[in-house]
């Protein structure tokens, strides 16, 4: 076990706030630390609150609990709803983290600037409080259910699993990037087929905390990139218990910010971030295993939104015209080729091949190694041709039922692994 | 009579050989002086060479852009060996002058003190022209991929105007500061860039105010009804 990054009598390296640090002395041990991030949440913060208390009141009754609201500074007047709403017979603490200027421009998924302090925050009090469960949840969201603190803590506390990512049921076209990207890679290189849902609620082990976490270097990348695309990696790529908990349709206060380049820019670039972090761990895995599920049954529903494929395919159509002297640095020959070669004629008969699509990804993920070009650059030249790939999904199946969906989703999953020689081979030879 | 002539003579020639015994060692000078100019410039050259390859300058050129810039402005070989190729030629430009400076004419007087005074806003111009042209390179390059991403038509037009805006506003202060015509490359600067700024106000208030009005309710009304409802992540 490594030692934890600070003394656990000082507070050397430690993130905690001076008020918080007076409340941590006096505090009695805790179970489960249940920290809610907010950000102008007071109209759904409260009722999420009300949920959580009584789904914990439900299931695990007997262990003791404390309620921690992490505000980026609201300024609705969500801290003071959100405390009526805990009320007075379980402990709580209100804290404002610090907001850093690296993560003010681009939002995380929960729309809570310096998230990444929260909850590594959240993570010190749980280590110092020696709690066994650490449970972050966003307050923005809507579709909290009594069940989900039996999902995503009891794992932890009866199984003990490490750490609980979430699954949530999406229409059959919702979290495209994460579908077609952020999880069929993080499968591909790190062995586990987790969801890659990212924010909206998951928890921790104590023992996650202290020997995982916390020792791990806290960089600008992982306040540019996303806390959550990183702790998810990290569950993945240490040797720990995952469990997903499917959580049902996830419904929120609010997009995320961001228009699609810079979400793109910032989920994909965590992803390439963690992998020159970790690349002595990907490497040499080879396949795939599931990871245990509790909760509802996982899947896409029927519904589809409004899709206005032949905008995406203009958006791919554009870059082919525009963009190409930049794709000509990033991606292979080969590739490069073969982009150049997709018909766009026709919309409705346009296809991206999935084995295309993954070559696009490998190559951008060695050439953002290899510093091509400019990394924001680079991550963002990505959009149109995720477009195109998107497109022809949406074309290959929207007449088909939705089973088709998740066939072609896990047959593209398959690809990513198949492929992950061509990755590791042009990986090691950049080192040379 | 024929004695005055013989005296003029041989006066003339004693002369001659006295100039001639003068001149001949600033002549020798000269040519040592060009001679060693273009060893120590070869082996200026191929140590600086060597150098820019080992901290990998052409690796990071084609990165930063500047070898593809250098190209478009018919400069083909990588930037180690055109450096290579400057230093090579300053050395020898400047042992050439030392030499001019030795034979001592009255012309070249004080040649190599004005070289020498000139070299520091030569240096200052090369690295304007240098961060110019990074700079054109990837402000050019991002609002390329941002109005692509942001699906706008004149994506390459809106990237030219970025790049050589730029590039017009390095040459006018390269030249400001090498001395070169001031007050004309500003009058000039200022006439072209408050033209264009002109020549656009009237375009888009006289002849594309429908043009105009239909791209800014497009900017601004469009998105909602075009965007999807999907969720990316």
């Amino acid at each position: 076990m490594a030692e934890s990054e600070y003394d656990n009598n000082g507070w050397e390296g430690s993130v905690i706030p001076e008020p918080v640090r007076v409340r941590l002395e006096k505090a009695e041990p805790v179970d489960i630390v249940v920290g809610v991030l907010t950000y102008n949440d007071k109209t759904t913060a409260p009722a999420l609150i009300h949920m959580l208390k009584q789904g914990f009141q439900q299931s695990v009754p007997q262990r003791p609990v404390l309620f921690i609201n992490c505000d980026a500074g609201s300024q609705d007047g969500t801290p003071d709803l959100v405390e009526q709403a805990v009320g007075t017979d379980v402990p709580f603490w209100l804290v404002h983290h610090p907001v850093h200027g690296v993560s003010l421009h681009i939002l995380s998924e929960s729309g809570v600037p310096g998230r990444e302090e929260a909850v590594r925050l959240l993570a010190e009090v749980s280590d110092r409080l020696n709690a066994k469960v650490c449970l972050v949840v966003d307050g923005n969201l809507k579709s909290a259910d009594l069940r989900w603190p039996e999902w995503l803590v009891g794992p932890i506390l009866e199984k003990d699993v490490d750490c609980v990512v979430p699954q949530f049921v999406r229409n059959r076209y919702d979290g495209t990037l994460t579908n077609t990207l952020l999880a069929p890679l993080t499968r591909a290189l790190y062995g586990k087929r987790v969801p890659y849902h990212l924010g909206g609620a998951f928890a921790l082990s104590g023992r996650f905390i202290r020997s995982i976490l916390l020792p791990q270097p806290w960089d600008d990348g992982i306040a540019r990139y996303g806390i959550d695309g990183w702790i998810a990696t990290l569950a993945v790529v240490e040797q720990v218990d995952v469990c997903q908990a499917v959580l049902g349709p996830r419904a929120q206060q609010g997009k995320p910010g961001g228009d699609l380049a810079t979400v793109l820019a910032q989920a994909v670039g965590c992803m390439f971030h963690l992998m020159e972090r970790y690349e002595e761990r990907w490497e040499s895995v080879r396949g795939s295993v599931e990871v245990p599920s509790v909760g509802l049954k996982a899947g896409l529903t029927d519904q589809v939104g409004t899709l206005r494929v032949e905008r995406m395919v203009q958006g791919f159509r554009q870059g082919l015209r525009d963009l190409v002297p930049v794709w000509q640095i990033v991606l292979s020959e080969e590739t490069f080729q073969r982009i150049l070669e997709l018909g766009v004629e026709d919309v409705e008969s346009f296809r991206f091949p999935p084995k295309l699509w993954v070559q696009v990804v490998y190559d951008l993920a060695l050439a953002y190694h290899d510093q091509l070009l400019h990394r924001e650059h680079l991550l963002k030249s990505l959009t149109p041709l995720y477009l195109g790939f998107i497109a022809s999904l949406v074309l290959s199946t929207r007449g088909n039922p939705v089973q088709s969906v998740e066939q072609e989703l896990e047959r593209l999953a398959g690809q990513f692994e198949t492929m992950k020689p061509y990755l590791v081979e042009r990986w090691r030879w950049s080192h040379e | 009579m024929s004695d005055l002539w013989g005296d003029a003579m041989v006066d003339a020639f004693r002369d001659m050989l006295k100039r001639m015994a003068l001149l001949f060692p600033k002549l020798l000078a000269l040519i040592s002086f060009i001679l060693l100019g273009f060893v120590v410039g070869l082996a200026v050259k191929a140590v600086l060479t060597k150098v820019l390859k080992a901290v990998r300058i052409d690796v990071l050129s084609e990165r930063w852009g500047l070898q593809a810039a250098l190209a478009k402005a018919g400069f083909r070989q990588p930037p180690s060996q055109i450096i290579g190729r400057v230093a090579f030629w300053a050395v020898f430009v400047i042992f050439t002058f030392m030499g001019i400076d030795a034979l001592d004419l009255p012309a070249t007087a004080g040649l190599m003190g004005q070289l020498v005074g000139f070299v520091p806003s030569v240096i200052t111009a090369g690295f304007l022209v240098l961060v110019g042209v990074l700079l054109s390179n990837f402000f050019a390059e991002a609002s390329l991929i941002a109005a692509v991403n942001a699906q706008v038509q004149e994506a390459r037009l809106i990237a030219s105007f970025v790049r050589w805006g730029i590039l017009l506003f390095t040459a006018a202060m390269v030249l400001t500061q090498l001395g070169i015509a001031t007050e004309i490359v500003v009058s000039a600067f200022t006439i072209l860039f408050g033209g264009v700024v002109l020549a656009l106000a009237i375009a888009v208030g006289l002849g594309g105010r429908n043009i105009a009005k239909d791209a800014l309710e497009r900017r601004w009304k469009k998105p909602k009804d075009e965007s999807d409802d999907m969720s990316h992540l």
